[in-house]
């Protein structure tokens, strides 16, 4: 009876952990990831395969050089795996292998450990390692394909939203948006089929592992901006529908804007950070360079999330 | 039915009643050997009374109340005194400790003879005569604060009291003390409230009952339903914890808020447990000081139930006596003064019952897991759980890296562990904002 446990209150824990949080969102992008699969063919998922796992050795690695106990347990905690999924996620059906590496690696070597590892990054780190990406190799990250079924030679073509951005919107009209919705339009490998990511999220929103929130606003917002424009012009802008199901709106707003480490802590908060994203995607693809603006506006919001923090804390009981 | 409950944040973890519900109050043997605490109250510790070999009766004052904010302690049994000297507490510090040898036969002998009197009658006594009583009785708060009851019943004059409200929510998972205490001793109650009410002069007092103890909610109503205790009322509450918190008992049944680092009072509300109403009425009628009560022990023991133990039993001797002694005492792994989400565990099983004592709780292997913290990964579940509005990671952090200007709102938390229970991640944050709080006070000169 003398090593009887003296600890701090309260004495019971829920069984929920990180574990099973991280294999929850590993879980809801697992229909997106079969999807991708059968229509990007075995290039994708090779991609997806080396993003995972570079994620988890560099992980792993940076935990050895951090000096870090129990690799092995933490660099399988579920983090890494997110991260490399969500990387993998972000790269175009055809992009070469090394760029799976580069991405993961940027990724959690450089976005989130130097920040001093999970729960310390300011910014995703998916995101961080796509935009890398982007910006050093812009010909392999935007050659894009057309989804067929388990894809083995790829057929040249132009996502609906880079046709908008360079050839207007007649163009951008030839994709449907129920192509773009069920999945068979040209995009990066997680963003080809909405209906696999709400299918997703669904299942963390019952999960309890995100909130309502962000998605909303993300994407209300969105729609208001976009379709302003639409009403005032809708020869020259894109319906808000369209907006909304293609790109990488719905795998941004469902799966990295809602990443609870970079996102706000207070559901007030949330709003303001989905709001944000949503308002600058919109301006950066109506206005920007790029055709698509989801990551930056992502990260823009991610940087100002102390900011929001600090302005957005619940009202205390008693005041 | 209408149902009462606090809005912001709570949690409902398992139950894990029902080892111990509906178990009747048992009177276990009496022990050899008892030994009291003098530290039984929140407050200054009462000065022993008693010398060695000193021989004493049941109910005898042997600690004396040691200023305003302090209780009198009494003899849970008739016997000699052995020594006094400092003790291990079941709430982790060391207090001077009367060590008793129990005359057995004369313990049950004076201990019938409370209950074989008439029970004096109340509305004869005067507002000072019953404050009193239940001073001189050592009369504390029977929920876990153990706040001096006479302290609590005399308001500042210019507090005027319009609501007492009666904490039988229970809402700590494995306690069933309260509530076979509710279904045993329903008149003791109600005539306990009636004594509050007479001392306040208030004829509006609220019950909490949480909905998962749906006998206790209809025998107490069908008791005031007689009309022989105006002025009390059953407010059946949602099942959620912490229902039976202070602040929260009385925004879920008034709908007021406590301001932040004020007391009930400033919103005209009294709050007492329902073990403290039968305490008062056992005090006042009876003359009989708190020298036992009604203990819930549960958890990983081969009977489980509720039990009448003496102030002074042993955690040892009542685990081994009443609840036949644990399943398998090599799987257990801590042993709880409480219930698992505020309560504190023991550091032997030497240690005591005490007035505070509302269980003692076994877990083993399977139910008790002491993990290692890992990272906050800002997922809000504490922010969303906090029944005081609070940002618990924040306070946490504030805490670990020394940083007052964080922890401003840290004097705000009760301490009801929802955060630490929901956290994902096992970040220990109730202890992180423990330490918080003087480092605050420190920073702030308060």
């Amino acid at each position: 009876m003398n090593n009887i446990v003296v600890s701090s209150s309260p004495h019971l824990r829920t069984t929920d952990n990180l574990k099973r949080v991280m294999y929850d969102v590993v879980i809801a992008l697992l229909p997106a990831a079969v999807i991708s699969a059968v229509f990007f063919g075995p290039h994708a998922l090779m991609l997806m395969i080396i993003a995972v796992a570079t994620a988890v050795l560099t992980e792993a690695l940076c935990l050895k050089i951090a000096g870090k106990s129990n690799i092995r347990q933490t660099a399988l905690d579920g983090s890494a795996v997110v991260a490399g999924l969500l990387l993998a996620f972000n790269l175009p059906p055809t992009a070469p292998w090394w760029t799976a590496v580069i991405g993961s690696l940027v990724a959690i070597a450089i976005a989130k450990h130097t920040f001093g590892g999970l729960g310390y990054n300011l910014f995703n780190p998916a995101l961080v390692g796509r935009v890398f990406l982007l910006i050093s190799f812009p010909v392999q990250m935007t050659y894009w394909t057309l989804p067929t079924f388990w894809q083995t030679d790829a057929v040249a073509a132009a996502t609906p939203l880079g046709a908008l951005k360079t050839d207007g919107l007649e163009a951008a009209q030839a994709f449907t948006t129920q192509g773009n919705f069920l999945g068979t339009i040209p995009g990066c490998l997680g963003e080809v089929s909405a209906v696999a990511l709400l299918v997703g999220a669904a299942y963390l929103l019952i999960r309890k592992v995100i909130t309502w929130e962000i998605p909303v606003c993300f994407i209300g917002t969105l729609a208001v901006f976009t379709g302003i424009f639409y009403l005032v012009d809708p020869g020259k802008y894109a319906d808000p529908l369209f907006h909304i199901v293609s790109g990488g709106v719905m795998l941004g707003a469902l799966f990295m804007a809602t990443d609870m480490v970079t996102s706000p802590l207070t559901r007030k908060g949330q709003i303001i950070f989905g709001i944000g994203c949503g308002l600058i995607t919109g301006i950066i693809r109506l206005f920007g360079g790029y055709p698509e603006g989801v990551a930056f506006a992502i990260l823009l919001m991610n940087a100002a999330v102390p900011l929001i923090d600090r302005h957005t804390e619940v009202k205390k009981f008693g005041v | 039915m209408k149902l009462f409950t606090f809005k912001r944040g709570g949690v409902h973890p398992p139950e894990n009643k029902s080892l111990s519900e509906h178990k009747p109050v048992k009177s276990p043997e009496l022990p050899n050997r008892i030994a009291i605490n003098l530290n039984q109250h929140l407050g200054k510790p009462a000065r022993p009374l008693v010398k060695k070999k000193q021989e004493i009766f049941v109910g005898e004052r042997i600690g004396e109340a040691d200023g305003f904010i302090s209780a009198h302690v009494h003899s849970s049994v008739a016997g000699i005194v052995t020594k006094v000297e400092p003790a291990m507490t079941a709430v982790g510090i060391l207090a001077d400790t009367v060590f008793i040898d129990v005359d057995k036969e004369k313990t049950a002998e004076e201990l019938a003879a409370f209950y074989q009197q008439t029970p004096a009658d109340f509305t004869q006594m005067t507002t000072q005569e019953l404050v009193e009583k239940i001073k001189d009785c050592g009369i504390v708060g029977m929920g876990g604060a153990t706040f001096p009851a006479n302290v609590k019943l005399s308001p500042p004059p210019d507090k005027k009291i319009d609501t007492i409200l009666i904490n039988g929510a229970e809402c700590e998972p494995y306690l069933t003390a309260d509530h076979q205490l509710m279904l045993e001793q329903p008149d003791a109650l109600l005539n306990g409230l009636m004594i509050i009410q007479q001392i306040l002069g208030v004829q509006n007092t609220w019950i909490g009952i949480e909905t998962n103890k749906p006998d206790a909610i209809q025998l107490l109503q069908q008791k005031t339903d007689t009309g022989r205790f105006p002025g009390i009322q059953i407010a059946p509450l949602k099942t959620k914890y912490p229902q039976g918190g202070e602040k929260q008992l009385i925004a879920a049944v008034t709908g007021r808020e406590v301001p932040s680092g004020k007391l009930p009072f400033e919103v005209g509300c009294l709050v007492q447990n329902t073990g403290t109403a039968v305490a008062v009425y056992e005090a006042v009628c009876l003359n009989k000081p708190l020298i036992d009560r009604i203990v819930t022990i549960t958890g990983f023991v081969n009977s489980p139930g509720n039990y009448r133990l003496p102030v002074g039993a042993t955690f040892r001797q009542v685990i081994d006596d009443c609840a036949g002694g644990f399943r398998d005492e090599s799987r257990v792994k801590t042993v709880i003064n409480g219930g698992p989400m505020m309560g504190k565990n023991v550091r032997n099983l030497d240690v005591a019952v005490m007035k505070g004592t509302s269980g003692i709780l076994v877990l083993s292997d399977t139910e008790f897991h002491y993990e290692d913290e890992g990272p906050c990964i800002r997922c809000g579940r504490c922010v969303d759980g906090c029944p005081m509005g609070l940002m618990p990671t924040k306070l946490a952090i504030g805490a670990e890296y020394n940083r007052p200007e964080d922890l401003d709102t840290v004097m705000d938390c009760i301490e009801c562990g929802t955060c630490s229970y929901v956290c994902p991640t096992r970040r220990q944050l109730v202890h992180w904002i423990r330490l918080g709080k003087p480092i605050f006070r420190n920073a702030s000169g308060s």
